[in-house]
């Protein structure tokens, strides 16, 4: 039962294409989700990795969240109302100090919520008050 | 025992009815606005205001299309509002496409099928400039799957 169990999930990550999937990666930022698995409209990742170079600005935080768009146009909010947020923002631990590599772990479109998120955002807030931030599509 | 034909007849009737039934009701089931695989994706960086949307083949469409949207001021968390006026696109192991303006401003490219193998996100590089400036140079993978 158990070898078959670990096969169907071999196989539902070889199906996905990615144990470690690159969701945007810029000159000195990376961001990475990894184990991610797609259970119809559930979809779920065991850690997204914040990483910046070393010659880059370390990160002060890092957050998650997701939400559902309430208009027809995906990434942001036409009528400057904020999205409905149905998983929080979460934060990576970074233990209080800057740094280059922090990750967020067990992330979802789900949450507490009673419905599926269609959009997330990640945001990497530096200590000179930079923020990177960016969303997408699930 | 011999069932009469109008017997079988019934019996045929009444359980095409309960399929359709039970179909409704498996699909009512779900949720109308959901996220599905195999749907356009896009990613928008908010420093910039620029999106990034990735429509994958369909019916008519044998290409994927990858469009660059100037998004303009309204994006939240924006910092530099520049309009993208050129980009490239390199995807592994196959080479290299220019993005062409069109009439809206997007800025658009037809990726071949036989570039994105199915169930595989390939490495994918995106450049995209505005005048001689970088306003990002950065990969986007998750956006083919």
């Amino acid at each position: 039962m158990m070898l078959r169990n670990n096969t169907v999930l071999l196989l539902l990550a070889t199906l996905l294409g990615a144990c470690k999937l690159t969701i945007v990666k810029t000159d000195c930022l990376e961001v990475v989700a990894s184990e991610i698995s797609r259970d119809g409209v559930l979809v779920s990742a065991e850690a997204v990795r914040f990483r910046t170079g070393e010659d880059c600005k370390p990160m002060k935080a890092v957050s998650y969240r997701a939400f559902r768009e309430r208009n027809g146009v995906p990434g942001f909010q036409l009528d400057g109302n904020p999205p409905d947020v149905l998983v929080s923002q979460i934060f990576g631990d970074s233990g209080g100090q800057p740094t280059h590599e922090v990750a967020i772990s067990s992330v979802d479109n789900h949450g507490q919520s009673t419905s599926y998120a269609d959009s997330w955002e990640v945001s990497v807030e530096y200590p000179d008050g930079d923020r990177s931030v960016f969303s997408g599509n699930f | 025992m011999k069932l009469s034909h109008s017997f079988l007849l019934r019996v045929s009737f009444i359980a095409a009815i309960l399929g359709c039934v039970f179909a409704w009701a498996l699909s009512a089931q779900e949720p109308a606005d959901t996220p599905r695989p195999h749907a356009p994706r896009w990613l928008t960086v908010h420093e910039y205001g620029i999106q990034v949307h990735v429509e994958p083949p369909s019916v008519g469409q044998r290409n994927w299309l990858l469009t660059v949207r100037d998004l303009g001021p309204q994006v939240p968390h924006l910092r530099v509002d520049l309009a993208p006026t050129a980009a490239q696109l390199q995807v592994a192991g196959k080479g290299r496409l220019h993005l062409q303006v069109q009439a809206n401003g997007d800025l658009q490219v037809a990726v071949p099928p036989s570039w994105v193998f199915a169930h595989a996100a390939p490495q994918v590089q995106l450049l995209v400039q505005s005048q001689s400036a970088s306003l990002l140079n950065c990969k986007i993978q998750s956006l083919f799957l």
